[in-house]
């Protein structure tokens, strides 16, 4: 019998004009990884709240969900506080106590456990998430994979029989992320315990999954064993398929290709009018109806479905199954092109940059504190003008102290920086941040401080002594450049990631800043919003600006960095062209490169692999 | 409406014991003269701080009170932090005001008291703890009266408003908070009774206070409007704090 | 010499926290009831003994301060008060300057140099965590809360460097040539930023509450902390050498009238025995430090 059912479930939030969830029926069987996908605001949290009374959202609700064969509002709240485990997006709101043992004990002393059992239960939570070193510490020493970590195992402490996370992972840095997702899986496959999961980071938990419910705009579009789900996202031309495994693009861009239109490009495409169609469409408030590529109409998704469900899938094109990871990828790609004439690797289009140098950083060192370590230690590194530089690397290897110093807000006891051709010394006062450098912060509402977006980013243009005129041409050039225009007057606090990175980026655009730094442009954005970023960046350095970006996300940087680099331990390791660059690491690189390397050589993105394997 | 009551209740209690043991105190402090004074000045206080904490606990507040009094009261220790570049701004007391403001007078006592308990948690404990809970425990219980009188409405004060309500932040400070805070002063310091040291004592203080109640009124000026109306946006979207 | 870990210097640090909690309200109890300059003397020096063994060699700067405290308050004491026979000299037109009241100053600045120095140990050893847990069973809303509020601040001070951090980096720092009216506006913008992020974490921080059960009946508290036997052990001992000390001592240790003239009661012998149980409670966490601090430094010898 499964353990929640969802029989027909439709809800709406006050004052909504259309369905949240609508008319969503599936079944989720014990001891199962369930992945619930979808776009940004398609309905995924909604759905997940449903499963605990408590964190149901208000409003209009039909259809009945069950949980272990009752309806779920009739368990009472004590039985649901144990069974149903949930752990969300924020890592570090979701924390209660100070301490670490203490937040582990909460749930168990709200259940009003005696002392002997809370000590065995922490105890061996502990031990399996490996928390005993720091089981004595304050929360606010732990990293953020740490702290979700944590969650995950104050939860996991009552011993619930279902796991729900929604987007665990959003907030993490690659590395913590996998290591997360590594913990739960390994809960499902050794304590049995059933998860229900919510991710945009599908590389990892696609594969591991027994079933995927992929909604759109509320409704499942489609729902089954993972391989059946992507077969069917591909047949039904759903912009979802951007957000599957790089080697199950690979799979359907090789062997899905006679008679179908090919895969849209997701990593890697020219900025094309379809992105402009997306600006116009979506203004503000994502409008998850949109999709990538303007010649794919949503609406051909609503019977896709059925027609899956119905015909049950088989999750085969050409006779081999659909690989989902790397090492599958690999299998199924060595014998897809044995015997087969590859393409050569295409004549990399590589831009070619002035002597000019935007950003010169020669043997910086600094620390934070007097007793502490150095945090960038001799640091060297030239920028050319004009390219998008990335700078990629582990947390806490200094890349963002990097930026701070180039910004002049973090001051290195020795060494010399160059910014623009000038020693960053040399530049006075705020002359620095008026036509020089802006940074865009990791979390860009750091940023956002006033009541709208449009009230911000007035406060940029405050006492420059702009004539009326020009404040406004400066407005509307930072607005168009980037495309926060349907967003002035919306409250920073409800727009979405990507939304929101818009609005803080045409903030600091109205620096106008020659040499403009990205912390961690990615993190938190789903495959649309990045793709959308990729654009606006290729047409800030085309106009003749300098991006130099520090990031996680590995794919990204192949995708569309001029020039790359490694950071680690407080310097560069090594730097270069970005494809030769990515396509020369080993385990910093992408998913398509692992998949495919020693059998096509060279190639770094998805696209790549498809075009060589089809000559 | 039982949560309230046994709140209520757990207050009168508290109220009654605190004005008996208080009294009980006094008496006995002013029978015996080597007792000193600051000690007995000092159980008066706990006794003071008694009963807006039993009331408190007996009405075993909800998790989304919890939540936004355990934010209230960390901003409020952690906003001299945002004042860094302006020498001796202490906008603590402001902070506590408004919360007191959104919150009522009995969460504002409580967002004060614990405000300066846990500020000392961090800078240190000292016999001056209990003092400083009172006065800032006082700050916000004035804050909470202000929009429980209807003096103030609790968002989107006008400029006039805002104006009367740094005034009134001002003189908090320096009529009420800050001689609290010398009373301390002078308990610790006053081995016999001394005329000349109380003048002292509150003559030096006035300069202190008058700069403190000065950033109290900048915080309430510049600070009360956003944070209520963020204070509001919470209620209505969320219904904390009704 | 390399510094030692905690767990070396402090034995303290193992007793559990209801008898640590009380054996510095009694100290401290003792710095305001037993006024008598001997019994503070005592008090002050057992103070600085504990203190100095939770933090070695930087406890120096601290009690060189408070023996400056002790200096200040005795001479400023007979500024105001005028009482006394001895006057040592006129000051201000005839206002006398006695002896007496300098005598009184120094005790009362002793009084308040103890319990400032108790206080500093009391910091040290009775952690956040220790005190939340003694007040969990007592007051479990407040402690709760108090816990709630230790955990927001250090996140809410490193909010507050990324949100002032971000502003520099777009030009938008404070700087040395602002006015006192810029910076405070500067301040309050970040303020009412951080104030904003702190109260949408709110709204998460309530679910995440209610979704681990906060608000079920029949709430438990759970705690690192056990009582041992070896706590009851000392407790025993403490609380016998503390109520000999009090009934040996008798009104002696209580103070002694200081006007007209200071009458200093010669201590008698149960006095003398009475203060050495003084001393010897006081000193006791002092001593359990030192003998954990010599016991690591032969477990090193050994290794």
């Amino acid at each position: 019998m499964a353990l929640v059912a969802f029989q027909n479930v439709s809800f709406r939030y006050p004052g909504a004009t259309r369905d949240a969830l609508s008319d969503v029926s599936f079944e989720i069987p014990r001891g199962s990884f369930t992945l619930v996908m979808g776009p940004t605001g398609c309905g995924k949290t909604t759905l997940l709240r449903s499963m605990k009374t408590v964190l149901a959202p208000y409003g209009e609700r039909s259809g009945r969900v069950l949980f272990d064969g009752r309806l779920l509002d009739d368990v009472p709240e004590r039985e649901q506080v144990a069974r149903v485990g949930f752990v969300m997006q924020n890592p570090e709101a979701q924390l209660v106590t100070d301490k670490v043992w203490h937040e582990l004990a909460f749930g168990l002393e709200s259940l009003g456990c005696d002392q002997a059992t809370m000590r065995r239960r922490v105890a061996e939570m502990a031990s399996f998430f490996g928390i005993q070193h720091w089981f004595h510490k304050n929360v606010a020493e732990l990293s953020g994979g740490q702290k979700q970590l944590l969650n995950l195992a104050s939860v996991m402490v009552m011993q619930p029989d279902v796991l729900v996370l929604d987007e665990p992972t959003s907030q993490l840095d690659p590395i913590a992320a996998a290591e997360f997702l590594n913990t739960v899986r390994r809960l499902n496959l050794e304590l049995g315990v059933t998860v229900v999961v919510t991710e945009h980071r599908l590389e990892e938990a696609y594969g591991a999954a027994d079933l995927v419910v992929a909604l759109e705009n509320g409704r499942i579009v489609a729902l089954g064993e993972p391989r059946v789900v992507a077969s069917a996202l591909w047949d039904a031309e759903s912009s979802m398929v951007g957000g599957l495994p790089a080697s199950a693009r690979v799979y359907f861009g090789v062997e899905g290709v006679e008679g179908r239109p090919a895969e849209p490009k997701e990593e890697g495409a020219p900025c094309s009018d379809s992105i402009e169609v997306f600006h116009s469409r979506s203004g503000f408030g994502v409008d998850s109806n949109t999709s990538m590529n303007c010649a794919r109409t949503p609406s051909s998704l609503g019977s896709a479905c059925s027609a899956v469900a119905a015909m049950g899938g088989s999750g085969m094109l050409g006779g081999f199954e659909v690989p989902l990871t790397v090492r599958e990828g690999r299998q199924w790609l060595a014998a897809a092109v044995e015997g087969c004439e590859l393409g050569s690797p295409a004549a990399a289009a590589r831009r070619s940059f002035s002597d000019s140098l935007a950003v010169w950083v020669r043997d910086v060192w600094f620390r934070y504190e007097r007793e502490g370590d150095d945090v960038l230690r001799g640091a060297t590194l030239e920028v050319p003008s004009g390219s998008l530089f990335a700078v990629v690397g582990g947390n806490g290897t200094g890349k963002s102290t990097l930026l701070k110093a180039l910004c002049g807000v973090v001051k290195p006891y020795r060494g010399k920086i160059e910014v623009l051709g000038r020693p960053l010394k040399t530049w006075k006062g705020s002359a620095l941040f008026r036509g020089g450098v802006a940074l865009l912060p990791q979390d860009p509402l750091d940023l956002m401080v006033k009541k709208t977006v449009r009230d911000d980013l007035l406060e940029m243009l405050e006492g420059r002594g702009l004539s009326d005129e020009d404040a406004r041409a400066l407005l509307d050039d930072s607005v168009a450049k980037a495309s926060a225009g349907g967003l002035l007057d919306a409250h920073p606090y409800d727009l979405s990631g990507g939304e929101l990175q818009r609005a803080a980026l045409a903030k600091v655009l109205l620096c106008q800043p020659r040499l403009l730094l990205l912390d961690e442009p990615t993190r938190g954005l789903d495959a649309l919003h990045k793709q959308h970023l990729a654009c606006t960046l290729a047409d800030l350095t085309a106009a003749g600006t300098t991006v130099l970006m520090v990031s996680h996300d590995v794919e990204f940087c192949a995708a569309h960095a001029d020039l790359a680099a490694l950071f680690f331990d407080g310097d560069v390791v090594s730097s270069g062209p970005a494809r030769p660059f990515f396509a020369g690491n080993s385990f910093y690189t992408t998913v398509a490169n692992r998949m495919s390397r020693g059998i096509i050589d060279g190639a770094v993105t998805v696209e790549e692999v498809i075009a060589r394997c089809l000559g | 409406m039982s949560r309230l009551a046994s709140g209520r209740r757990a207050g009168a209690w508290a109220l009654a014991a605190s004005v008996v043991l208080s009294a009980a105190t006094a008496a006995v402090g002013a029978a015996l003269p080597r007792v000193s004074y600051y000690l007995t000045s000092t159980l008066i206080v706990l006794f003071t701080l008694l009963p807006f904490f039993a009331s408190f606990e007996g009405r075993r507040p909800q998790a989304r009170e919890l939540a936004v009094l355990a934010v209230l009261t960390a901003l409020a220790v952690v906003s001299r932090a945002v004042f860094a570049w302006v020498p001796h701004f202490k906008p603590m007391a402001g902070i506590v005001m408004i919360a007191g403001m959104a919150a009522g007078p009995q969460a504002g006592f409580l967002v004060g008291a614990l405000s300066a308990l846990t500020s000392n948690f961090l800078f240190g404990q000292g016999p001056w703890t209990p003092w400083q809970m009172l006065a800032f425990g006082a700050a916000g219980l004035m804050g909470g009266a202000l929009t429980r009188l209807r003096l103030f409405p609790r968002e989107g004060l006008s400029w006039g408003r805002r104006i009367a309500l740094a005034v009134v932040g001002y003189l908090a400070v320096q009529l009420v908070v800050g001689p609290i805070l010398d009373t301390s002063t002078l308990f610790y310091l006053m081995g016999s009774p001394s005329l000349a040291l109380v003048v002292a004592i509150y003559a030096a203080g006035a300069p202190v206070n008058a700069i403190h109640g000065t950033a109290t009124a900048a915080t309430l000026l510049l600070a009360a409007n956003p944070l209520l109306d963020q204070l509001a946006r919470l209620r209505t979207k969320y219904g904390l704090l009704e | 010499m390399t510094p030692l870990p905690q767990a070396a210097r402090s034995a303290v640090d193992g007793w559990h926290p209801a008898l640590v909690f009380l054996f510095f309200a009694a100290a401290l109890l003792g710095c305001m009831v037993l006024a008598n300059p001997v019994c503070l003397m005592v008090s002050f020096s057992a103070a600085g003994l504990l203190y100095g063994s939770l933090r070695g060699r930087g406890a120096w700067r601290f009690i060189v301060g408070l023996v400056a405290v002790v200096a200040v308050v005795a001479c400023a004491t007979p500024l105001f008060t005028t009482d006394g026979a001895t006057v040592l000299f006129r000051w201000l037109g005839g206002r006398p300057y006695t002896a007496e009241a300098l005598a009184l100053g120094a005790s009362t600045g002793l009084a308040l140099a103890a319990m400032m120095l108790w206080f500093a140990s009391y910091h040290l050893v009775m952690t956040s965590e220790k005190f939340t847990f003694l007040f969990g069973r007592v007051a479990p809303a407040l402690s709760l809360l108090l816990t709630m509020t230790l955990r927001l601040v250090p996140a809410y001070r490193r909010k507050a460097d990324a949100l002032l951090s971000a502003r520099a980096c777009i030009g938008k720092g404070a700087r040395e040539s602002d006015s006192l009216r810029e910076r405070v506006v500067a301040g309050a913008t970040v303020l009412g930023h951080l104030s904003a992020d702190a109260l949408e974490g709110a709204v998460i921080t309530a679910d995440s509450l209610r979704s681990r059960g906060f608000g079920l009946a029949g709430r438990t508290h759970f705690g690192i902390f056990r009582w041992t036997v070896r706590d009851a052990v000392i407790l025993g001992l403490l609380a016998a050498v503390a109520a000999v000390s009090v009934v040996l001592m008798g009104p002696w240790g209580f103070g002694l009238a200081y006007f007209p003239t200071v009458v200093f009661p010669a201590p008698g012998a149960s006095a003398v025995a009475g203060l050495v149980c003084y001393g010897l409670f006081l000193t006791a966490p002092a001593v359990a430090n030192g003998e954990r601090r010599l016991a690591w430094r032969w477990s090193l010898s050994r290794m």
